[in-house]
């Protein structure tokens, strides 16, 4: 296996705050190799977007307790001084985030916009980077991009923003692409474009991406691997074929079983999770999930369960033997599919 | 009648002698010349080492009119006339009263007039040779500018806010003003320096009505128009005045009265709002002015700011007077009781009285007694003391302010009581004797003694004064309604019958000229009645107004004849006797107020003015004696 | 745009023909006194009284006089601020004049007084929002509240006895002899006399734009376009003030139109104690004498001013926010 080009350590991040310790991140691993995707699934609250914060350097080092390793290309990015941080974020490891409406400043032209982030990595002329905008937005199939580089964000549809700030994240031919929540703010028809554009840009760029997102049903076509978070740890971890056809964990268990089906008769109800996420202040003992989950037992409420490969890097973090999962998946769950 | 005559002109020749030893000792106790050791002067004959320099003063607001003479009713622009701008027949000296500052003497006139047999026709003979300002220093004042200027006086576009009513008295004067003649028949000018003034009735005031800035002359122009240089400015004459006194508007010069009235530019020392320029007169002959000083080279006024910093201003010596502000308080304290500053602040009797008036047709007070009881049971120290204490006047006893009979009632008190805070016992006496009050105990039981209803000015400190009153009052067994009411508002509800007020808590009056009519008429006879202004008491009104009015109370007491008897007398003596005696009366028999002040005015000038003399006239400084003759720019 | 423009034009014709006639009512009704009997001094006839009437016009029905008032509205030679109309009650000077005299004092002071509270309170603002919770921070909102707690009146006072009566450092209240027009205006702002008035005026709103600016920008910087320009690894500097800032200052942009237009209608209050002979001075003194025609010509002239503030201030937010588009 070649060099990861990310390589995440037990990354841990605490926000002390007046209402107690938040503890958002609690012990996440992971690695990423170049042209690989990976899906960072879980709901609200998992920890997926503070992860990949820290991993920027974006989480700032006064207000949270970081600790753990993030291995780029050779350094610890947590451990790496700010003007270096800055040379790499943007240029090497660039993100791009899940409403373009404001994620994008309404005041400056789009073509500025990906102009100055070019500017900043780059010793060119101002003319020089904003061609090189105009090109981006090519790729990124914005039709007239000349013309739409002069505009502001505010003249441009959805889709279109979106593909404008993947044409900003990608500008600079970064090595890690991590899109947090790259379609929840757009129309089913546009997601899938979105998704087939990063893909392709992925290649052509042989980038490695992170896909974060709450929809499995984004995951399932564009990633690699996916990691299932819940309440700031990793809850299972697999390839795609691993967590689709074969989970291991009751979480990943009840997130399938909630997705509604279009073939299914109507009168069917939902099958929500039972329960709410919990409070990351106040983290249940043991296994985090076990309020909810169906299938606890002794253990649940006391020890933690770790992160154990169940077979080649397919991994999960339940109590539950090998041989009481794979009875509980084929029997009740998978046949409800 | 006959006996208080002579009773009181016995009395009067030991009064005099012993008012003029008092008034002597209070000028030498407070506000003589100012500055330090510098010369004494002596009016009309100014002293060459005071003269020179700028006098730099400022004005919390501009004048009312623009300068305009036939407009202007406003003492501070009196002073500029007499002092500075405007030479008229006759004028004063600028000094106080006790210098002779009341006295009126020539100033064009070559001479005191000479009066007909009738008393009706007054002939004045003009100075020969003094010239105007310039642009216009090659035109002589000649008797027939004086007739041009009566002429604009009686123009009702350009009298507007003026008091063109002091000279209906003149012949044909009111016909001209109505458009019915083409000329005042009552003022003529047989020969160039000859002026002739006839009147319709004897009157004695003549003189002090033509020491008056309306009554100055105006200058002809190249074209022999009717109102001369005035012509075409109607509105707006102050802007091209033309001087003919000490000092001109600076620039004056640049006036070009050849010019259309539209497309003349006016002259740029006045700028309104901004300032008042004034230098030198060039055609100005010092030797025929025995009355003024004209020491400053320059005078220099700026217009706005703020009272107090402009009066820090003068303590700095950035500034030398302010002209019509009012020291603060603590100011007048520091003034009065450091050494240094003592001889620079200045306390004089304004000529002003403050009262407070009873409406005659409204009960209870058409009953004499209650008035008099009121007049003793009134506080007046209390109420000075609310004012700002004894710097801010002398207490009143009467009604006629000392100048206006030369000091023949400086002691007159009639309801004079310990300390001047009331007496209420010989109040209740006096209510005692009343209508109102049924069982003689003093204390009023009549219904119309409650709420009565009482007009006053809501700024201080009259609502305080008033509540002084309100107490002083309630032993009596009245009770007051008062209302606070803005200064402008409260003065119209006093003048209007139509009201029915019952007290005036809040008016004042100062005089216009120095003599007695410019009290006696106004204030107490029938002239002075609603629409015309200021008799608030409605002495002197008829059945037939009271009734029109409203009123159950048709009868009235009336002091018109004596007021036109005294009108009719020649100034001296015998004049001022006759104001007194009118004074008395009303204080006595007729009781139509209670009087509670005599105004001071209190001023301060810097450490760079080295002299100082009070206008009696204007009841100001007297600008041209302000001398700065170390103020060199 | 062109169209916004004239639909605006017109907006403020009316919006002055209002003030206009709401003005007008007031001195009608107004118990206070009439005009003319003011004018005419304390001795007098009922004759002076009415030429004093018929002088003013106010012998004419009420229709009528609004109607002559109304004409001097007009800005053509002839018609605007016409002085047979426009004449002063209270001393005898046509309000154009007057007006025109008093606009470069006003002017002065509010345009200096606008460049200081900016210069004082922006980068106060910055600072504070920037370092949030620093002892610069609480610093900065304690000058703000004190600044904006003070009332001008006394602070002018204050500073004039300080400055000038004690400390003899700054010139006295006042605009000398001959300094007229525009030339004398800033002839009298070189020698330092609109120093105080100034800082009088300025310290209130500095306070008021500091704590506006800090809100602002730090309300701006919880944007999500602020991560992104983070994310983009744009140094923090830039982000503050490229990104940050423009969004944070666009309210000031408003602000500062509203406030100059109001003090070109005359800060009064300043106005009085440093005794500037300005537009703001005028009204103070013509309006309790019931100096109709002037107070109609100052009132129209600050609404007019105001107005005026309202449109470039609308105008420039086009300008400054892409999103606006006016049709």
């Amino acid at each position: 296996m070649a060099q990861p080009l990310l390589e995440v350590k037990d990354l841990k991040v605490h926000f002390p705050t007046d209402d107690g310790l938040v503890k958002a991140v609690d012990g996440v691993s992971y690695s990423l190799q170049a042209g690989e995707t990976l899906g960072i699934v879980g709901e609200s609250g998992s920890g997926k977007s503070v992860s990949s914060l820290t991993v920027m350097g974006l989480i700032n080092p006064k207000q949270a307790r970081i600790s753990g390793e993030v291995f780029f290309q050779g350094q610890d990015l947590l451990k790496v001084p700010k003007d270096e941080m800055r040379t790499i974020r943007g240029a090497k490891i660039s993100m791009i985030f899940q409403d373009p409406m404001t994620s994008l400043h309404p005041f400056y032209k789009v073509g500025y916009q990906i102009a100055e982030s070019i500017l900043e990595h780059q010793d060119i002329s101002k003319q020089e980077a904003f061609d090189q905008a105009v090109e981006m937005l090519a790729r990124v199939n914005i039709p007239h991009p000349k013309d739409r580089a002069s505009q502001y964000p505010h003249e441009f549809s959805g889709g279109m923003r979106q593909r404008a700030m993947i044409a900003m994240a990608l500008s600079l031919n970064p090595d890690v692409l991590i899109a947090d929540e790259p379609t929840t703010a757009l129309d089913v028809t546009v997601q899938a474009q979105i998704l087939d554009l990063i893909d392709r840009l992925k290649s052509e760029f042989n980038a490695a991406v992170i896909i974060i997102t709450h929809d499995l049903g984004v995951v399932a076509e564009h990633c690699d691997d996916i990691m299932v978070m819940y309440a700031g740890k990793a809850a299972e971890f697999g390839d795609t074929d691993d967590i689709y056809y074969k989970p291991l964990h009751p979480y990943t268990w009840g997130l399938l079983s909630s997705i509604p089906r279009l073939d299914e008769d109507k009168q069917e109800r939902l099958n929500p999770i039972r329960g709410l996420p919990p409070s990351l202040i106040q983290v249940p003992p043991g296994c985090a999930f076990h309020p909810r989950c169906p299938y606890k037992f002794d253990p649940c409420d006391r020890d933690v369960p770790e992160l154990l490969p169940v077979d080649g890097h397919h991994a999960a973090a339940c109590h539950l033997s090998l041989a009481d999962k794979e009875r509980i998946r084929d029997q009740e769950v998978l046949a409800r599919r | 009648m006959g006996n208080m005559r002579r009773g009181v002109a016995l009395k009067r020749a030991l009064r005099v002698i012993a008012v003029v030893t008092v008034l002597g000792l209070i000028a030498a106790a407070c506000g003589d010349d100012g500055g330090d050791a510098g010369p004494t002067d002596e009016p009309g004959q100014p002293t060459a080492e005071l003269e020179g320099g700028t006098l730099s003063m400022a004005m919390l607001a501009d004048v009312t009119a623009a300068f305009d003479p036939q407009k202007e009713y406003y003492s501070v622009t009196w002073e500029y006339y007499r002092c500075c701008l405007l030479r008229t027949l006759m004028s004063y000296e600028g000094v106080p009263t006790d210098e002779g500052g009341a006295q009126i003497h020539p100033d064009l006139a070559a001479g005191e007039p000479t009066q007909s047999e009738d008393g009706l026709t007054w002939t004045y003979q003009i100075k020969p040779g003094l010239m105007y300002a310039p642009p216009k220093e090659d035109t002589e004042i000649t008797a027939a500018d004086f007739v041009r200027a009566m002429e604009r006086t009686a123009n009702p576009k350009a009298n507007v806010g003026g008091y063109s009513f002091y000279y209906s008295v003149i012949e044909g004067f009111d016909d001209f003003a109505a458009g019915d003649a083409t000329e005042i028949s009552g003022i003529t000018a047989p020969d160039t320096h000859t002026l002739e003034i006839t009147t319709t009735t004897p009157i004695g005031d003549v003189s002090y009505r033509f020491a008056m800035g309306t009554s100055a002359p105006i200058p002809p122009d190249d074209e022999g128009e009717r109102l001369g240089v005035a012509e075409g400015h109607d509105r707006n004459y102050g802007r091209f005045l033309v001087a003919s006194g000490p000092y001109m508007f600076e620039g004056s010069e640049t006036m070009d009265f050849s010019a259309d009235p539209k497309d003349q530019t006016e002259a740029p020392g006045y700028v309104p709002g901004r300032q008042i320029v004034l230098v030198e007169n060039p055609s100005y002959d010092p030797a025929s002015d025995e009355l003024r000083d004209h020491y400053p080279e320059r005078i220099e006024v700026r217009i706005g700011g703020d009272n107090d910093d402009l009066y820090n201003q003068v303590q700095q010596g950035a500034l030398d007077f302010v002209v019509d502000g009012a020291v603060p308080a603590e100011k007048i304290r520091d003034y009065q009781t450091n050494p240094d500053l003592q001889d620079r602040i200045n306390i004089y009797a304004s000529d002003a009285i403050r009262y407070v008036s009873f409406n005659l047709g409204e009960p209870p007070f058409d009953d004499v007694h209650v008035r008099k009881a009121v007049n003793w049971a009134f506080d007046k120290q209390g109420w000075r003391q609310l004012r700002g204490g004894p710097s801010t006047g002398e207490i009143a006893g009467h009604i006629f302010v000392n100048s206006l009979q030369d000091g023949i009632l400086a002691d007159y008190d009639p309801y004079q009581t310990p300390n001047a805070s009331g007496d209420i016992e010989k109040a209740k006496e006096e209510m005692a004797q009343s209508k109102y009050d049924t069982d003689g105990d003093g204390v009023c039981d009549a219904p119309e003694c409650q709420n009565i209803l009482t007009m006053s000015d809501r700024e201080d400190p009259y609502p305080e004064q008033t509540a002084l009153l309100t107490q002083n009052l309630e032993p009596l067994g009245l009770t007051l309604d008062v209302k606070q009411l803005e200064r402008g508002t409260m003065y119209n509800k006093c003048l209007d019958p139509n009201s029915h007020h019952a007290l005036c808590a809040a008016p004042g009056w100062g005089k216009d000229y120095a003599d007695g009519i410019t009290f006696g008429e106004p204030l107490f006879t029938t002239a002075g009645l609603y629409e015309s202004c200021c008799n608030y008491s409605l002495v002197g009104a008829t059945p037939e107004q009271m009734t029109e009015w409203g009123y159950d109370v048709t009868e009235v007491p009336s002091v018109d004849e004596m007021n036109e008897e005294c009108a009719a007398l020649e100034p001296g003596d015998e004049r001022f006797q006759c104001w007194a005696e009118y004074d008395q009366h009303l204080m006595e028999e007729v009781v139509p107020w209670v009087p509670y002040l005599f105004d001071n005015s209190v001023d301060i000038i810097s450490a760079n003015v080295e002299n100082y003399s009070f206008d009696q006239f204007a009841g100001l400084a007297a600008f041209d004696s302000l001398a700065v003759p170390g103020n060199t720019t | 745009m062109g169209r916004y423009l004239i639909r605006r034009a017109l907006f403020m014709v009316l919006v002055i023909m209002i003030v206009s006639f709401l003005t007008f009512l007031i001195f009608v009704k107004l118990p206070a006194g009439d005009p003319a009997r003011r004018a005419v001094g304390r001795t007098t006839t009922p004759e002076q009284i009415e030429n004093a009437r018929v002088a003013f016009g106010l012998d004419k029905p009420l229709y009528v006089q609004y109607w002559r008032f109304l004409k001097g509205f007009i800005p053509y030679p002839g018609l605007w601020l016409t002085e047979d109309v426009y004449y002063s009650y209270g001393n005898f000077v046509p309000v154009k004049e007057e007006l025109a005299r008093r606009i470069p004092i006003t002017g002065i002071l509010a345009i200096g007084a606008a460049v200081i509270w900016l210069s004082l309170g922006i980068p106060i603002g910055i600072l504070s929002g920037v370092r949030r919770r620093s002892v610069a921070d609480r610093a900065a909102m304690i000058f703000a509240i004190i600044g904006v707690s003070m009332p001008i009146f006394w602070l002018a006072q204050l500073l004039l006895y300080a400055f000038w009566f004690k400390l003899e450092l700054l010139p006295s209240s006042g605009i000398p002899i001959g300094y007229n027009g525009w030339g004398g205006a800033l002839r009298a702002a070189a020698e330092g006399r609109f120093i105080l008035p100034w800082v009088s005026l300025a310290l209130v709103s500095a306070a008021f734009y500091a704590r506006m600016v800090r809100g602002n920008l730090i309300e701006t910087m919880n944007e999500d376009y602020i991560r992104t320009a983070r994310a983009k690894g744009l140094s923090e500097r830039r982000v503050i003030y490229k990104h940050g800032l423009r969004g944070a200052l666009t309210p000031v942009v408003t602000m500062l139109g509203l406030d100059v237009g109001l003090l070109l209608g005359g800060a009064f209050i300043t106005e009085t104690v440093f005794g500037l002979p300005g537009i703001g001075q005028l009204a103070v003194q013509s309006i309790p004498t019931n100096d109709f025609p002037m107070v109609m010509g100052v009132t129209i002239l600050g609404a007019f001013i105001i107005a005026v503030a309202n449109l470039v201030v609308d105008v420039a937010y086009a300008f400054v926010d892409p999103r606006v588009r006016y049709t």
